[in-house]
């Protein structure tokens, strides 16, 4: 059944094939097939160029949209279920295992690829980064300078003055 | 006053790692942040400090009491999309507010001092019982000075329009309209001559095409006949109505020459999403106020709040059921407590349709069950176990309901059943203590702490009612949590059709207690948003 595979090729020319429904997952390709009428039965078809992605990276997208090929995700427009749920379990064990490099790929493939529940657990995993740490912690996650002089970070204290217990 | 430099650039070689994300994406990062962790952001370096303020101001909900916020936030961040006034735990109702304006000086301040934080506000809920004049500035520094605000929500003085809104600079840029009645509470005086003419005003410049949210306190076919009448229909996608009982001229109640008889004449029905209808009346008003038989056309409507209205149940439960996506429902009357099983609108709750598309559940049920009853027919107390597992069976029951509170039948017999009844009703006693915090919608909205009741001081006050019982041993704080714990456990019967029948229910706000339902695999269950402590479920 190799035949019916999509062919995929990524920036660094390593060539994937993929059953269409998880390739499906990624908006981009889906129009894309749909726009080239892309036959996977055609042996001599093309495989589509992902000039953006490396194949270390887009193995892990792919591992990603295998386990998730029956997953229904809730509706893209509610903002604030988007914003409030809490990132999946399968998917925070995936991203928890790969460095911050690695991490920041698939961001970048979610994006580009447009599979927004990806970019959502990307994203709130590096939010998990954050949360819950002072301004010098999160510095020294991210390896941040403070560009601040003391008159200005004084100021944005007395900014936030409003906003913050005291 | 040092101001932050607006343009400061991601600078690869200060964050060479997350460098590699473009401004978009790190900003993306920071919207799934909420106001502790923005702020702390802020002070990290000038890149992160314009992405963090974009999210702190974007939308500013003006409390006037403490925000509580759930112990399993892990689960589920409520009212995310919020920053708010931050304010102690422990001031009573009055110290609050003083605070709460407090707080809201500073937040001006802050809008003064740096006009650029203007910019980031799109969206702004005012707060009725905080200080008016403080909330006219702060709407004329958004008006004025804010190309991006969009929503001025909760607008109660007219002068908020006239002097806030009216000619300003970006007022013509408001999606929301927010008509505020002539008095802050409803009075059979005659509004001043005043009133109508600025209303016709206001209406006049800021009814137009672009308008998405409107509030009234008037009906809205008075309104749109005998006042203005727009020569195209609303497209409204959300609608809140106050019915009050308050006085207009008397041109207002003509009927004469009337253009629109029907709601759909005046709001496009293809549009409107959210419906909130609030009832003001303390007696019993006509029920042709709430317009129940109007809003069934209207059935794209996807939120349905209706506030101490009356209970109609042949024309509520029509409603639901004629919605194609009805996903929020928060029911509230005003003459009928708690809703029965047998009502239509119970019925219209678990049609098939609402079945499907629910995710968000506020009502009061009756229970026939309850741990503590008297009985009628021969005036006995009667206590009773409704959860069968063991937390409850070899805990709660034997060590504090048995243990602490009614330890023996004889005391009943010396003080009556009605007296005993009235000291030991320890949820009565909870329920009336206000001690759960009330929201909008608990998990888009801040939950409000509505009274300074904490437990500590509810827990003294249940002690020393019944100290004087030889029996009785004093609750503590444990106790309390248990007993909470117990309550939740013995809504099962009531919680597991809910639980069971409805695909996407994610919330269910049961008599005022928020609980979630929690999926692990194909497990459902409910877990309550407060108080849970070393939560379990019987599930």
């Amino acid at each position: 059944m190799s035949s019916q595979l999509i062919k995929i090729t990524t920036s660094d020319e390593e060539t994937f094939k993929v059953e269409r429904s998880i390739v499906e997952r990624s908006v981009l390709l889906k129009h894309l097939l749909s726009d080239l009428e892309y036959d996977e039965t055609d042996e001599d078809a093309e495989p589509i160029p992902l000039p953006n992605v490396r194949a270390s990276v887009f193995k892990k997208v792919l591992e990603w949209a295998e386990h998730h090929k029956n997953t229904n995700f809730p509706d893209d427009e509610d903002e604030d279920a988007r914003k409030s749920a809490p990132i999946d379990e399968w998917d925070r064990e995936f991203l928890k295992v790969v460095d911050q490099e690695m991490l920041y790929e698939i961001i970048l493939a979610a994006n580009y690829l447009n599979i927004r529940p990806l970019l959502d657990a990307g994203c709130k995993t590096v939010a998990e980064m954050i949360r819950g740490k002072s301004a010098e912690e999160i510095r020294r996650t991210f390896n941040i300078v403070n560009d601040f002089s003391p008159e200005e970070e004084a100021a944005i204290k007395r900014e936030n003055e409003w906003a913050e217990d005291r | 006053m040092t101001k932050v430099s607006p343009d400061s650039k991601l600078s690869i070689s200060s964050f060479p790692i997350i460098g590699i994300l473009p401004t978009e994406l790190q900003s993306y990062i920071v919207f799934f942040l909420q106001q502790d962790d923005l702020i702390e952001l802020s002070l990290v370096s000038k890149f992160y400090y314009n992405l963090a303020i974009q999210q702190l101001y974007k939308r500013i909900y003006l409390n006037d009491s403490f925000i509580e916020t759930s112990e399993i936030n892990h689960l589920y961040r409520l009212a995310s999309n919020w920053s708010w006034l931050k304010l102690p735990s422990d001031l009573d109702i009055e110290g609050a507010k003083s605070e709460a304006n407090y707080k809201l000086k500073l937040l001006i301040r802050s809008l003064d001092e740096n006009l650029e934080l203007n910019n980031k506000v799109v969206e702004v809920r005012l707060n009725w019982d905080l200080n008016i004049d403080l909330q006219l500035i702060l709407v004329q520094y958004l008006t004025n000075n804010s190309n991006t605000i969009r929503i001025i929500e909760n607008i109660t003085d007219p002068k908020l329009n006239i002097e806030g809104v009216q000619n300003s600079r970006f007022g013509k840029n408001l999606t929301s309209l927010d008509l505020p009645p002539p008095y802050p509470l409803p009075e059979s005086d005659l509004p001043s001559i005043d009133y109508i003419p600025g209303l016709y005003k206001h209406l006049s410049t800021n009814l137009t095409q672009n308008l998405k949210h409107l509030t009234l306190f008037i009906d809205p076919l008075q309104l749109f006949n005998n006042i203005i009448r727009p020569n195209f229909k609303l497209e409204l996608e959300s609608f809140k109505l106050h019915c009050r009982s308050d006085s207009y001229p008397p041109e207002i109640y003509r009927k004469q020459n009337w253009k629109f008889f029907k709601l759909s004449d005046i709001f496009d029905i293809r549009y409107l999403k959210n419906l909130t209808i609030i009832s003001w009346f303390d007696h019993y008003p006509f029920s042709d106020v709430f317009k129940f038989d109007h809003w069934i056309e209207f059935e794209n409507l996807q939120d349905i709040t209706l506030i101490a209205v009356e209970f109609n149940d042949l024309l509520i439960s029509k409603l639901i059921r004629a919605c194609k996506n009805l996903k929020r429902l928060k029911l509230d009357f005003g003459n009928i407590l708690l809703l029965r099983e047998n009502t239509l609108i119970y019925r219209a709750i678990f049609s098939p349709k609402v079945l499907k598309t629910l995710k968000f559940l506020d009502i009061k049920l009756y229970f026939p069950d309850r741990i503590f009853s008297i009985d009628i027919r021969d005036f006995t107390f009667m206590f009773k176990e409704l959860c069968s597992c063991s937390f409850c069976k070899d805990h709660v029951y034997p060590n504090i309901l048995r243990g602490k509170i009614v330890r023996d039948g004889n005391e009943l017999l010396k003080v009556g059943p009605r007296e005993f009844y009235q000291k030991v009703s320890y949820y009565d006693h909870f329920f009336c203590a206000n001690l759960l915090p009330y929201s909008k919608a608990v998990d888009r909205f801040p939950s409000v702490k509505t009274s300074s009741e904490t437990i500590e001081t509810f827990l003294n006050a249940f002690n020393e009612l019944n100290s004087t019982r030889e029996d009785f041993i004093p609750l503590n704080e444990d106790d309390f949590y248990d007993l909470f714990q117990c309550l939740i456990h013995s809504w099962k019967l009531e919680l597991t059709p809910f639980i069971e029948s409805f695909q996407k229910l994610k919330f269910i706000v049961l008599n005022d207690v928020s609980i979630m339902i929690q999926n692990e695999g194909e497990k459902k269950f409910p877990v309550p948003l407060f108080y849970n402590r070393n939560y379990q479920t019987n599930f």
